[in-house]
């Protein structure tokens, strides 16, 4: 298997990167979207209409006045007062549509197909990688899938406990010198590079 | 008081709030760069819980005004 050059990748991820922060406003987390769907498939069809969502629809006048009331109850007059003079505060950030995470998503698989198809590496496989790991579930079409299954409830467990992923902590945390996401990352490649190890040598 | 910043800062819509308008800067050295954890917003984040838009860290939900409602 060939991979591009290490130039070229982290010229492309900080393209990624920084296209995101301009078009979206928002940091990259690629498991925050993969959160961010399953929220919204949730309140669209378990929960309906979020009745706390509705309020959210105000004008700038009616959100600054919201604001300025709980702003008053959590710290008093002065906490408005002494910050003259008023600027109103802009609409709420409205939550990007699930339709948008949709298409990161399918860009993703996009991309990857694309970079295949150039490379002329294209050969679409349904098993894992390597003989040792083919092995492991004996070539089997029903415990692929379910290992497969069972490491991206690992992956998806592990990054909510850590509040992020690698996109998360590795580029965007780290690039701002966060020590949360730079300790996150030591422990990802640390584990990574562990369990590579452990499974070459045992298996 | 806690020396980090909120991990949720930048998908936090109430955070973007508090950086663009100066007048609610207590809210931001007092949650997100300041005591994070006790924010409501986090806690539900931190959990897998559905966090609404209109959220405060304090945990009030910004609401309209009732049309005729008391000054």
């Amino acid at each position: 298997m060939s991979y591009w050059p290490w130039w070229a990748s982290g010229l492309a991820l900080a393209a990624v990167m920084v296209g995101n922060w301009l078009l979206l406003r928002q940091m990259m987390a690629v498991s925050g979207r993969y959160t961010a769907i399953v929220d919204g498939l949730r309140r669209r069809f378990v929960e309906r209409a979020h009745d706390d969502d509705a309020d959210a629809e105000m004008t700038p006048e009616e959100l600054a006045e919201a604001v300025r009331a709980v702003t008053v109850q959590e710290f008093g007059e002065q906490a408005i007062e002494a910050r003259q003079p008023a600027v109103p505060p802009p609409l709420l950030a409205p939550r990007s549509p699930t339709a948008v995470h949709t298409l990161f998503f399918g860009g993703l698989l996009l991309g990857g197909l694309v970079s295949s198809l150039l490379a002329g590496t294209w050969a679409p496989s349904m098993g894992l990688h390597g003989e040792r790991f083919a092995a492991l579930v004996r070539h089997s079409p029903l415990v692929t899938p379910l290992v497969l299954l069972f490491g991206g409830m690992c992956i998806g467990f592990g990054t909510r406990m850590s509040t992020g992923c690698t996109s998360g902590h590795a580029l965007c945390g780290v690039s701002r010198f966060r020590p949360a996401s730079i300790l996150a990352t030591c422990a990802f490649f640390a584990t990574g590079v562990g369990a590579s190890f452990i499974l070459e040598r045992l298996l | 008081m806690s020396d980090e910043e909120c991990p949720h800062m930048g998908s936090c819509e109430m955070y973007q709030l508090f950086s663009f308008a100066g007048t609610l800067a207590t809210w931001k050295i007092n949650y997100c760069t300041g005591e994070y954890a006790r924010c409501e917003r986090y806690k539900r984040a931190s959990s897998g819980r559905d966090v609404p838009v209109n959220l405060m860290p304090n945990g009030a939900l910004l609401k309209k005004k009732a049309a005729g409602a008391p000054e």
